[in-house]
């Protein structure tokens, strides 16, 4: 047997023999509409690993773990999904159909929540950046022409309540920067940062908590409900990780 | 019955835009970096027109540097006051009413003597010429005031000062 027909036959045997894995994100969608949900979750994951954090792709990874009934990391997924695009009611949609699948309550978002998620924080980011900008050049155009000097003090104005609003929302959503998932089934919140000490209560697996401080592998998290307490780094997943992706 | 699994929104077809990193862009070095450029486009802005405004009126800087100079001059007299420098306080107080007269008459005011004073000032230089009259007797001996005198003649140098400005 000649040395090409038998480099052909393996290569068949060893693509019969691997499992069927979804390398694009067509192939992940196909898993996903013939029903192979754990073939389009690691597709979508293999697709995020490759290129980083997108708004569709986090989405359909959120559906595929859905699908496959993993509502945690669903939840996980789709707060990820809509830090990017707060405003996408899709998203939103899917969010509280996985919080409810997993047992939470559904919490609404503030009045001024809801302003800021208008945009997303890069959103916000680049607006206070070209409003700082205009504001700097009517600032020099009030000066180098004095005969335009009402136009450039409106804009001025404009520019200068649009930084403050922009600011105000950064500032508002900064404080979902340190929020966290509970992933792990078994978590719970400990009276003070070490393993043997008191369980002050356990949070239901997909809760969303904010981390308030570190202290070695501990984490000092505050639920929904107000509730305070220190928590392994294990049993809870960043909503946005410190490293990047892709 | 629809379930509520029934009600999922469904998968997106196109990837749509990456992102390498969740993390908001105000966190990146190079974005906080690069919203000074705005500031310093507006600084040099500022200070181009500024020396452009200058040098189309050049009188109106020597009238700050002038104004600048007798304020210096006026606080080496307090100093001296306080210090109970006597001959100190009247070079001082000559010097601000040589920097006044200098800029009216367009001379340099170092050079300005009791002859100019009394070729050019008419009744004013009866407040004038003593101030440089004190100065030039604080140049040979050693004079010696008290301090509310030296408040007096402060007090007739700043009043010629004002005078000279309306």
């Amino acid at each position: 047997m000649k040395i090409p027909t038998l480099l052909m036959l393996a290569g068949a045997a060893l693509f019969l023999a691997a499992p069927m894995r979804a390398e694009t994100l067509d192939d992940a969608n196909r898993a996903f509409a013939a029903g192979h949900y754990h073939d389009s979750t690691v597709g979508y994951q293999a697709v995020l690993a490759q290129n980083g954090y997108s708004v569709p792709v986090l989405f359909d990874l959120g559906n595929s773990y859905y699908r496959e009934g993993d509502a945690t990391q669903a939840i996980l997924a789709y707060q990820r999904a809509q830090w990017l695009a707060p405003n996408d009611p899709d998203i939103a949609a899917n969010l509280r159909l996985a919080q409810q699948q997993a047992g939470l309550a559904v919490a609404e978002p503030h009045w001024y929540e809801k302003i800021g998620r208008a945009l997303s924080a890069s959103g916000w980011a680049w607006i206070a950046s070209g409003a700082w900008t205009l504001l700097c050049a009517s600032l020099l155009l009030r000066v180098a022409l004095p005969q335009r000097r009402s136009l450039f003090s409106l804009a001025g104005t404009v520019s200068a309540l649009l930084l403050l609003t922009a600011m105000a929302a950064m500032i508002v959503q900064s404080t979902e920067l340190n929020r966290a998932v509970v992933t792990d089934k078994n978590a719970s919140l400990l009276i003070s940062p070490f393993p043997a000490a008191q369980t002050v209560f356990s949070p239901p697996q997909g809760e969303t908590v904010a981390v308030q401080k570190a202290y070695e592998d501990f984490l000092l998290v505050k639920d929904s409900a107000g509730r305070t307490g220190w928590i392994s780094k294990t049993q809870i997943t960043p909503i946005i990780p410190a490293h990047s992706n892709g | 019955m629809q379930t509520a699994s029934d009600d999922l929104r469904p998968i997106k077809l196109e990837p749509g835009a990456f992102f390498s990193t969740l993390q908001p862009l105000y966190l990146n070095p190079w974005f906080l970096a690069g919203q000074s450029l705005p500031l310093l486009a507006l600084l040099g802005g500022l200070a181009f027109i500024r020396r452009q405004q200058h040098a189309a009126h050049p009188q109106r800087v020597r009238a700050t540097a002038v104004q600048l100079a007798i304020r210096q001059q006026v606080e080496a007299m307090d100093e001296a006051m306080r210090n109970h420098q006597t001959d100190a306080f009247f070079v001082h107080a000559r010097a601000a009413l040589q920097q006044k007269l200098g800029h009216q008459w367009n001379m340099r005011p170092e050079t300005i003597t009791l002859a100019d004073l009394q070729a050019r000032l008419g009744h004013g230089i009866e407040t004038v010429r003593p101030v440089f009259e004190m100065a030039d007797q604080a140049s040979y001996s050693d004079l010696h005031f008290e301090k509310a005198d030296l408040r007096q003649w402060q007090q007739v140098v700043l009043n010629e000062l004002a005078e000279q400005n309306q």
